[in-house]
Order: C-alpha cells, then sequence, then structure tokens
C-alpha cells in the first residue's frame, strides 16, 4: 500500500498523503522513500506536494522534506507546496522552512504560481 | 417723614465713599458680596443685607455669605420672593410690615426662625440699565425704611451694580481661562504620547501629521520598536473627539505599549487592548485600531486591524488595501482579531496609514475630499519623499477644503520602502542551557510512564496518553495540542535514540505534574547527557538541513519554558495554563 497517491494537474505532479497524521517511523521513512522516488520521475518538472488531509507531522518529516528539496534544488525541478493547515503551516514558520519552501494556500493558487507571478504573490 | 440732618448726611456721603473705594479694590466677587452687605448694614442701620445677582445660565438669582472661612452659596428662581420681584419688575419695594403684604413669604422666617418686620429692596442695574440683580436690607432698627433710605441705598446699589458686574466677569473669565488651561495641559500630555521621531532605519521612511480639530484629538499613532527589528506600526482613531477621545486612546496606546513589549503576539495584544477598553469604558466608545508588525529586515508585513480603515500599500501604480480583520476595539469582550500577512514588500513600496479625517475632511458644499482623490494623489507622486508626499496630501486636503471648518482629527504617517528585503541577523538567547542540577518537581504527578528505547513506536503510546490526558482536563487548546504532540516526539525521541542510543536495557521516561499555574512534562533518558551547543542559525539555509536544533526551536515556541537538567538527561518543558 503506498502512503502517497500522485495525479497531474496539466503539466504539474500533484502528490497527495493518504494519512492524516504522519509520525510513526516506519510511516516516515516509508514516505520518505517514495518521495525520492516520484521527484526521480519528475526530475527537472514541476513538483507540487499538497498536504489536503494532513493534521499533524513530526518534525522527522520537516527532515525528510528538506532531502526532498535538497534533490529537486539539484535536478532542477521546480516544487512547491500547499493546502498546509494552519497548525502545520505554523510549524514551517517556527523553523523557518516557509522561507526555503514556496507554499500556497490552495492548489489553484500553486497551479496558478507556476504560470505567472501576481501582484504581492 | 423725618428730618435728616446735614450732618448725618455728609457723614453717610463719607461711608459711601469708602465703600465705594473698598469696591474699587476687590475683584473677588465673593469677598466683594460680604463686604457690601456688611457696609450696607451699617450704612442703612439695617439687622441684614442680601445682594443676589442673576445667574443666566440657569435662570437663578445667587448670593453667597462667608462665613468662619466657609463659602456657602443660596439660590433661588428668579422671580421668587420680594428680591426676585423686584428683579423681574426692576421696581423699589419697600415694606413697612412684611406680614402684612402679601409678597412677602413668611416660609424662609419660619424655617430659619428668623423674624422680618421692614423690608427695603431695589434693583441693582449697570451701565447699559441692564438688571443684573436685587439688593435687599431687612429691619432697620428702630423703625421702617425711609425715603432717606431709598435714597442711601439707590446710592449704594449704583456703586455696588458696576463693582459686582466686573467681579462677576472676572470670575467667569478665570474660570474659563482655567478650563482652557487644563485643556491645554490635557492637549500636552497627549502631544507628548506621539512618538517625536520617525523610526531610523536605513532601509524605510517615515513622516506623520497629527492635526486635531479641539485642543485634544481622538486619533494617535505610534512606532514601537524593538523586538528582534520587528517595527510596530500603529494607528487609531476613537469615536467622538474632545477629553472623552483623548482619554480612550491613552487608555489603549498604554495597554497596547505595555502588552506589546512583554508578549509581541499581534492577536494576543489586540485581545487584552480590548479587553482593557471594553471593561473599562462605556459600551458607547471605542476605536478603530491598526496594528501592523514589519520585519525590518526582511521587510514582511504582518497585521491585525480592528475596524480600522484599511491602510493603503502602492506598487506600481497599482495599490492594496489592508482591509479590517475584525470589529472596533471596546465593543465585544473576548473578540478576537485574527492578523493578515505576512506581506512581502519591495523596495519602492509607499504605505499610507490615515484616519478617517483625512478622506472625510469637507469642504463649504459638505462635499467629502474621499478615498478615491487620495489614491489618485498618492498613484500620481510615488517618487516624492515620504516627507515630501505627507506634505502633498496635507496641502490637498486644505486646498480642497478651503474656508470649512475642520470637523475630525487628521492623523496619517506614510511610510516609504528605499531598500531591499535582507536576512535577519542571528538570533541571540537561542544557545541551549544544561543544568548539572536535577530538574525542580513541583505540583501534583497526574501522569507517569516509561519505554525501553530499542524501538521508537514505543513512543507513540505514551504521546497519545499525555495528549488525551490534557484534553480531559483541559489544559490546552487545539493548537498546543499539535504543538504538545510535536514537542513529545521531539523529546522522546531524543532521549531514544541520542540519550539511550536506541538500547533495549535502557528506559526512557515521561511524567507530567500539575500546579495551578502551569503544568510541566519531565522526559529523562539514562544516557550520558550532552553538552550545552548553540541552535543552529535558522536563517543560515544549510542549517536547515540539520536535524539537531530544529527540535529545540519546535520546544521552544510552543512551551513557555524548556530546560534542560542534570547534564542533559532530563528536559523539562513548562506550560503556563
Amino acid at each position: 500500500m503506498p502512503s502517497l497517491m500522485t495525479q497531474t494537474n496539466g503539466d504539474v505532479v500533484v502528490i497527495y498523503f493518504k494519512d492524516a497524521k504522519i509520525l510513526d517511523e516506519v510511516q516516515i521513512l516509508k514516505i520518505s522513500e517514495e518521495l525520492m522516488n516520484i521527484a526521480t520521475k519528475a526530475c527537472g518538472g514541476k513538483l507540487l506536494l499538497a498536504f489536503n488531509e494532513v493534521e499533524y507531522l513530526s518534525s522527522a518529516v520537516l527532515g525528510k522534506l528538506m532531502a526532498l528539496h535538497k534533490k529537486c534544488k539539484a535536478d532542477k525541478t521546480n516544487l512547491k507546496m500547499c493546502e498546509l493547515s494552519p497548525t502545520i503551516l505554523e510549524v514551517f514558520k517556527i523553523t523557518k522552512l516557509n522561507k526555503i519552501f514556496s507554499i500556497y494556500p490552495t492548489e489553484d493558487k500553486a497551479i496558478a504560481a507556476y504560470k505567472k507571478r501576481g501582484f504581492f504573490g | 417723614m423725618s428730618l435728616i440732618s446735614a450732618d448725618k448726611k455728609i457723614q453717610d456721603l463719607q461711608i459711601l465713599l469708602g465703600i465705594t473705594l473698598a469696591m474699587q479694590q476687590e475683584k473677588d466677587l465673593t469677598v466683594l458680596l460680604n463686604q457690601i452687605m456688611d457696609d450696607t448694614c451699617k450704612i442703612m442701620d439695617a439687622d441684614r443685607a442680601t445682594i443676589f445677582l442673576y445667574d443666566k445660565k440657569h435662570n437663578e438669582l445667587f448670593s453667597r455669605v462667608a462665613k468662619n472661612a466657609e463659602i456657602s452659596e443660596i439660590r433661588i428662581p428668579s422671580d421668587a420672593g420680594i428680591a426676585g420681584s423686584v428683579f423681574t419688575n426692576g421696581h423699589t419695594i419697600n415694606i413697612a410690615d412684611a406680614y402684612q403684604d402679601k409678597r412677602f413669604n413668611p416660609a424662609i422666617d419660619k424655617k430659619t426662625g428668623y423674624h422680618t418686620n421692614s423690608i427695603l429692596c431695589m434693583p441693582l442695574i449697570n451701565n447699559n440699565q441692564i438688571v443684573i440683580g436685587s439688593i435687599q436690607v431687612l429691619n432697620k432698627k428702630n423703625s421702617s425704611f425711609s425715603q432717606y433710605d431709598e435714597e442711601l441705598l439707590s446710592s449704594v446699589a449704583v456703586q455696588s451694580a458696576m463693582a459686582l458686574e466686573n467681579a462677576m466677569l472676572i470670575e467667569h473669565f478665570v474660570e474659563k481661562k482655567q478650563m482652557q488651561q487644563s485643556l491645554e495641559i490635557a492637549a500636552e500630555i497627549q502631544t507628548s504620547l506621539f512618538p517625536k521621531t520617525m523610526p531610523n532605519n536605513d532601509k524605510l521612511e517615515f513622516a506623520a501629521k497629527n492635526i486635531p480639530c479641539d485642543e485634544t484629538g481622538g486619533d494617535f499613532y505610534d512606532f514601537i520598536e524593538g523586538f528582534n527589528g520587528k517595527l510596530g506600526l500603529v494607528i487609531g482613531d476613537a469615536s467622538g473627539h474632545g477629553i472623552p477621545a483623548a482619554m480612550l486612546i491613552t487608555t489603549a496606546r498604554a495597554a497596547l505599549r505595555s502588552y506589546a513589549a512583554a508578549k509581541p503576539n499581534l492577536e494576543k495584544v489586540m485581545a487584552h487592548v480590548n479587553k482593557t477598553i471594553e471593561n473599562d469604558f462605556a459600551d458607547e466608545r471605542f476605536l478603530t485600531l491598526f496594528f501592523g508588525m514589519l520585519d525590518t529586515y526582511t521587510l514582511e508585513l504582518t497585521y491585525s486591524s480592528g475596524g480600522h480603515d484599511s491602510p493603503l500599500i502602492f506598487r506600481n501604480g497599482e495599490y492594496v488595501e489592508l482591509d479590517a480583520t475584525g470589529i472596533p476595539i471596546g465593543m465585544i469582550d473576548d473578540e478576537d482579531f485574527p492578523t493578515e500577512g505576512p506581506f512581502q514588500l519591495q523596495n519602492g513600496d509607499i504605505g499610507v496609514f490615515c484616519t478617517d479625517g483625512v478622506w472625510e475632511a469637507m469642504d463649504a458644499n459638505d462635499e467629502e475630499y474621499g478615498r478615491e482623490r487620495l489614491i489618485e494623489l498618492i498613484k500620481c507622486n510615488t517618487d516624492l519623499t515620504a516627507e515630501e508626499l505627507i506634505n502633498k496630501i496635507e496641502k490637498s486636503v486644505y486646498d480642497f477644503c478651503g474656508d470649512a471648518p475642520q470637523r475630525d482629527d487628521i492623523t496619517m504617517f506614510v511610510m516609504k520602502v528605499i531598500g531591499e528585503p535582507s536576512e535577519p541577523p542571528e538570533q541571540s538567547g537561542m544557545k541551549i542551557i544544561v543544568l548539572d542540577e536535577k530538574a525542580p518537581l513541583e505540583g501534583e504527578l497526574i501522569y507517569s510512564n516509561q519505554t525501553t528505547s530499542q524501538n521508537l513506536s514505543d513512543k507513540d503510546p505514551i504521546i497519545e496518553d499525555i495528549v488525551n490526558l490534557l484534553e480531559t482536563r483541559n489544559l490546552a487548546d487545539q493548537r498546543l495540542y499539535f504543538g504538545v504532540r510535536l514537542a513529545l516526539d521531539e523529546a522522546l525521541v531524543n532521549a531514544m535514540r541520542h540519550g539511550n542510543k536506541l538500547q533495549a536495557d535502557k528506559i526512557a521516561y515521561a511524567s507530567v505534574r500539575l500546579t495551578d499555574k502551569h503544568f510541566t512534562i519531565l522526559i529523562e533518558d539514562q544516557g550520558d547527557g550532552f553538552e550545552p551547543y548553540d541552535v543552529p542559525d535558522p536563517d543560515d539555509e544549510e542549517s536547515l538541513y540539520l536535524e539537531r536544533g530544529r527540535g529545540v526551536l519546535l520546544m521552544k515556541h510552543y512551551f513557555d519554558s524548556v530546560d534542560y537538567f542534570n547534564g542533559g538527561r532530563q528536559l523539562l518543558l513548562t506550560k503556563e495554563i
């Protein structure tokens, strides 16, 4: 059973999480592995990580996301994130990861942002 | 009619001259009244003399009696009794036997125990032939008041009227002057509360104006400098103006400043100011308040606004409005004031923060200056400095209004971005302190559990237990459950992995204690402890890849204190309730 689900939206590969809580060590390892595989396939393209269902993630997950960021940067893959709940967004802000990742409130806004940058966007 | 000797006449005239001279020296109304009343008694050979003066504002006659340094004021309706009748009709009344005359009201005699026999009462007429009061003498010794007495009292009345009127004018003037002075002092205090200088920052230009329409205004603005390069931008507008509005904003400013210094959290500060105003002022008193927090390094602006007219941010000929995030301050207790942002500001951006006095300024035809006019003006002048721009706006509003009187306070400040965003410097105070002593254990133990360290998943039931416990006991809100879960996750992983090195024979402990002020979570391991280290700078991108330090940042965010004891084997998380 994969922990992630992907869908394409135009030329963007959108990744959805299946679990509301990402805390189990084994589960985190599995997600990390899947993320890396998807990123390898999307190399040089557009990757959007949607957190719609996610209620909780531990800081170990943040470490895995940083690894993904590093890989995407090396691959010149355009990685963005969207649909973060306020509490999860807060975690990104505390750890200043919001400055590393391009984070958008909704999937639509993220997709639009791949096309152009708006005023104050 | 008895004959009056020439000697007596000369003597009386001399006394009268003395009275007149004395009157001219005295400017205090109360002293003057009593002086005249005493002298009149003597010259008239009467038992009592009373002067009634007209108080136009209350349509009453009043007199003041000074006795043993105490002043008592007597007030009667302006047409009551003999004195009122004389005042109203302007005729002299001379009564030989009061109880035989129906105009006399014996009620006062009854009340005071005095017995009135004869009465002589005359109007006090000023130079413009206006009756300003009446003078009344009672009980001529051994007889009633004669024609000569009338002439004599009339002389006294003419002289007195002038002196009394002057004294009344002076008293009124002094009262007004005192009121004026206290207003001026209030205005001075209030002006002293405005920032004396603009924030000094090489990326930002500021200019501000405050033009109250009374001595004291109901508007304010403030800049709060301090926390880690954060700059608080504040503008507010109290309902109404004058002294009540001034008191309202003075209170709001004090509450905001004191609380912002202690807890730089926009939402909490706004909620606190709201509570203070709601509790201390009547319901119809409220204010609109905008509180923005600008990171002067990154130029990110976050704000919360209680009903304040949207400030404007201009960029490249376009503008955005920073709309209110809540209702005005002081209307409803326990109201939330969410934040908006952060908005990334850029070089060249212009922020215009006003009170509605600017666009609601009216010309002689009651036409409003309007936001549109203001927006157009700014759009055409974005190359000006903040100072030049604010002067331009002021002039434009003045030119528009012409001779029409100013109806509301006008307050505004302009902020112009003249530099690029930059990374903030390394945060101080994030060094982790590790104490050798054991953690202090206060309060009632409400939970304790332990696990071996070989399997990290074994921490999960403990985390679930503790979060459920806090939930059951209603010790935290939804956001905090999230934080507690995150912090516990962090702390237990550290204890099992880094402390106990994932060894099966080493135990990690968790316990929760509760006092009436806070709850604490203690996580303990059986490892070797660790040396103090600096939390890596979270703004340095390389350090973001490090696992170490991120957890501490998170724990510090959600808990009030995060302390290591026993050489690093004990971690104590404290949260105030």
